[in-house]
């Protein structure tokens, strides 16, 4: 496809284009770009997809333009986007643009997109930001970004945290492992691994599957790709077996 | 103006304050996105919330009433409002400089507040309301906390299942009336459903009822077939899903599977999660195919009003939020039982009705059916409640906060 028909089918609402948009040319986003102002509010959301599938060189510069736009939901998709592609915007303009939302659920994606530029030479800055933050969400996701560039001091309070979080806060906590992306700092779960407290069901209005702490190892584990047998396929309540894998497998 | 505090002398005991002015929902009647329910959780709280006193939430450009409540103070007793900023709440009556009046006039309630989200509020913010006594610059009485929440909209597609050549009973029309009502209950929260038009029209064959959806959550054991269920749910998450929009499918039935072949539930719907989604693909035999998204499926309840809870309630499981209190648990008395909970839009039952058995973790009493959503035709309505309030200890306590981050993250979306 080309240039214009991407922009056409943007225009039109047509959401097949975000699988068929990796066809067009290379200078495709920028003609998505000079056709945002004409947009409505769906049209641009479907931009951002299209510019995040797409991931080119000019993903991140565009995205951090999106987070200008005065729809709420546009801003947010654009930063959960940065969040999650590869060409990433300079981690100071993603920070500068954090300094300036007020929503708390933008300003916990771009600390995210910040710790995925591996930029270690942001740290001060990040650090800052973090003090500065005063959503507690937010905060987390700004000190997880810390420990995944690096962070010494960070990394170590969050290791000491781990062990003995209660149910409420382990999913989260779950995530932010996963995200850090550092099997060592989940061995501070292990002690979970004998933890059958209930974090929360599945279904609620099904049969309830009741989620345990020691289920939580064995999922994160395998999203940190240490081999647990058998493997799991979803999230679940697991055999004890399977968390004896689990937990064999974090201590290796 | 005097009057007499009669304070415990029992030494135990810890008169913390004396509120003589309280703030309360404006309706006893069923949800009314003029009056919605304010989060009376505690009284202050360190995070989220600078008020002392309760909190409630309003979009931009709606006006809301709010009663006042006079606790041992002469109706002649002078009350003024102010609002803090006025750039994010407007304050529409009584008009400034005028004090509140406890009889009704030019068609508004007495000793009622209505207060409007400014227009144009584009990100999240908070201001007090304070009640004065005397003047309006006198003495704070009472603080009422606004939370003003831009409108956020979930694009909903609507899917009419027939299944075995049977249809939902329910009609478009009624559907939308039904979705038009769900708002009302996450108006607080900001959240908008615009339900797309025409419907999609979709039908499978094959399933084993007519009309009627199976539903499993549980994998088979071991060398034991693949339930019925697991294949049905799926088939009918593959029709069609709209990848921009929150999939709605409509059925007769909904019979969940609980154990044996012949012992099945009919829950009124179910949100389906990526969890819930992902559960159900490892069950499966093989990939299912066309893909299944996330989405809410919905049976047919006996009561419109329970129909639009329903629907704002599953929106909500897709949404990030759980049964409030833990509902669903084995018995936990201290959350459970909680008044909150039985008024909140998340409680586990969409009826309030004692339910049977010593042991059911939905059962009720009497004081907890009376959530202040009056009587509908089957018995008290269920209330809509949603906490914007954050407490370390209450999980998902701050239940807009976690529905607009879901919003926000787009978990209603398919895929």
């Amino acid at each position: 496809m080309n240039s214009a028909d991407l922009v056409r089918a943007i225009r039109d609402h047509d959401w097949g284009v975000v699988d068929r948009a990796a066809s067009a040319p290379a200078d495709a986003d920028d003609a998505v770009a000079a056709a945002l102002a004409g947009l409505d509010e769906a049209a641009r959301e479907l931009a951002v997809a299209v510019v995040a599938r797409r991931d080119g060189l000019r993903a991140g510069e565009l995205l951090l333009k999106l987070l200008a736009d005065l729809d709420l939901q546009v801003v947010a998709f654009a930063a959960k986007s940065l969040s999650e592609i590869h060409h990433l915007p300079d981690p100071t303009a993603l920070l500068a643009a954090a300094a300036k939302e007020t929503e708390p659920f933008v300003r916990e994606c771009l600390y995210q997109a910040v710790g995925r530029t591996g930029r270690k030479d942001v740290l001060e800055s990040l650090r800052k930001s973090t003090a500065r933050e005063i959503d507690a969400r937010a905060r987390s996701w700004a000190e997880a970004a810390l420990v995944r560039l690096g962070a010494p001091a960070e990394r170590e309070t969050l290791r000491k945290r781990i062990p003995t979080a209660p149910p409420d806060d382990a999913e989260f906590l779950c995530d932010q492992v996963v995200y850090i992306g550092d099997r060592s700092l989940a061995k501070a779960m292990l002690p979970w691994a004998e933890d059958e407290e209930p974090v929360r069901a599945l279904d609620p209005h099904g049969r309830p599957v009741i989620v345990r702490m020691c289920d939580l190892v064995v999922w994160t584990a395998h999203r940190l790709g240490v081999s647990v047998q058998p493997p799991p396929r979803a999230l679940g309540r697991y055999a004890t077996e399977t968390i004896r894998s689990a937990t064999a497998g974090l201590r290796a | 103006m005097s009057f007499d505090l009669h304070l415990l002398e029992n030494p135990s005991s810890a008169v913390l304050r004396v509120v003589p002015v309280r703030f309360a929902r404006a309706d006893s009647g069923g949800i009314d996105p003029s009056a919605p329910d304010l989060d009376n959780r505690g009284f202050k709280t360190d995070s989220n919330c600078s008020a002392r006193g309760p909190v409630v939430g309003v979009m931009p450009g709606s006006t809301i009433q709010i009663r006042v409540i006079r606790d041992r103070l002469e109706s002649g007793a002078l009350l003024f409002a102010s609002v803090d900023d006025a750039s994010l709440v407007e304050l529409v009556h009584p008009a400034a400089g005028a004090s509140l009046s406890p009889s009704d006039s030019g068609g508004r309630s007495g000793d009622t507040l209505y207060l409007r989200g400014a227009a144009g509020v584009r990100r999240s913010g908070m201001t007090l309301v304070k009640i004065h006594f005397g003047a309006a610059g006198g003495p704070v009485m009472a603080e009422l906390a606004v939370r003003v929440h831009p409108r956020l909209r979930i694009p909903v597609a609507v899917h009419m299942v027939s299944i075995n050549g049977t249809g939902p009973s329910m009609s478009f029309a009624d559907i939308q009336d039904a979705f038009h009502r769900a708002n009302h209950f996450l108006a607080p929260a900001g959240v908008t459903l615009d339900v797309r038009s025409p419907p999609l029209a979709d039908s499978v064959t094959g399933f084993i009822l007519p009309g009627v959806c199976l539903m499993a959550f549980e994998a088979a054991p071991p060398r034991m077939p693949t339930p019925p269920g697991v294949t049905e749910h799926l088939r009918v998450l593959g029709l069609r899903p709209d990848a921009a929009a929150l999939n709605a499918y409509f059925v007769r039935t909904l019979a969940l599977q609980t154990g044996g072949p012949t012992s099945f539930q009919e829950p009124l719907g179910q949100g389906i999660t990526q969890d819930v989604l992902d559960t159900l693909v490892a069950a499966a035999p093989s990939p299912p195919s066309p893909r299944p998204g996330r989405g809410i499926m919905v049976a047919t309840p006996t009561d419109t009003y329970e129909y639009s809870h329903v629907l704002a309630h599953e929106i909500g499981h897709l949404l990030d939020l759980a049964h409030y209190g833990g509902g669903e648990q084995p018995p936990a008395d201290n959350i459970k039982e909680d008044i909150w909970g039985h008024r909140n839009l998340m409680h586990n039952a969409a009826q309030l009705h004692p339910l049977p058995g010593s042991g059911h973790t939905c059962r009720s009493t009497e004081p907890r059916r009376r959530v202040g959503y009056g009587d509908g035709s089957v018995g008290p309505r269920a209330g809509g409640f949603l906490g914007i309030k954050s407490f370390n200890r209450v999980r998902q306590s701050a239940q807009v906060a976690v529905l607009r981050s879901a919003v926000l993250a787009r978990k209603y979306v398919p895929f």
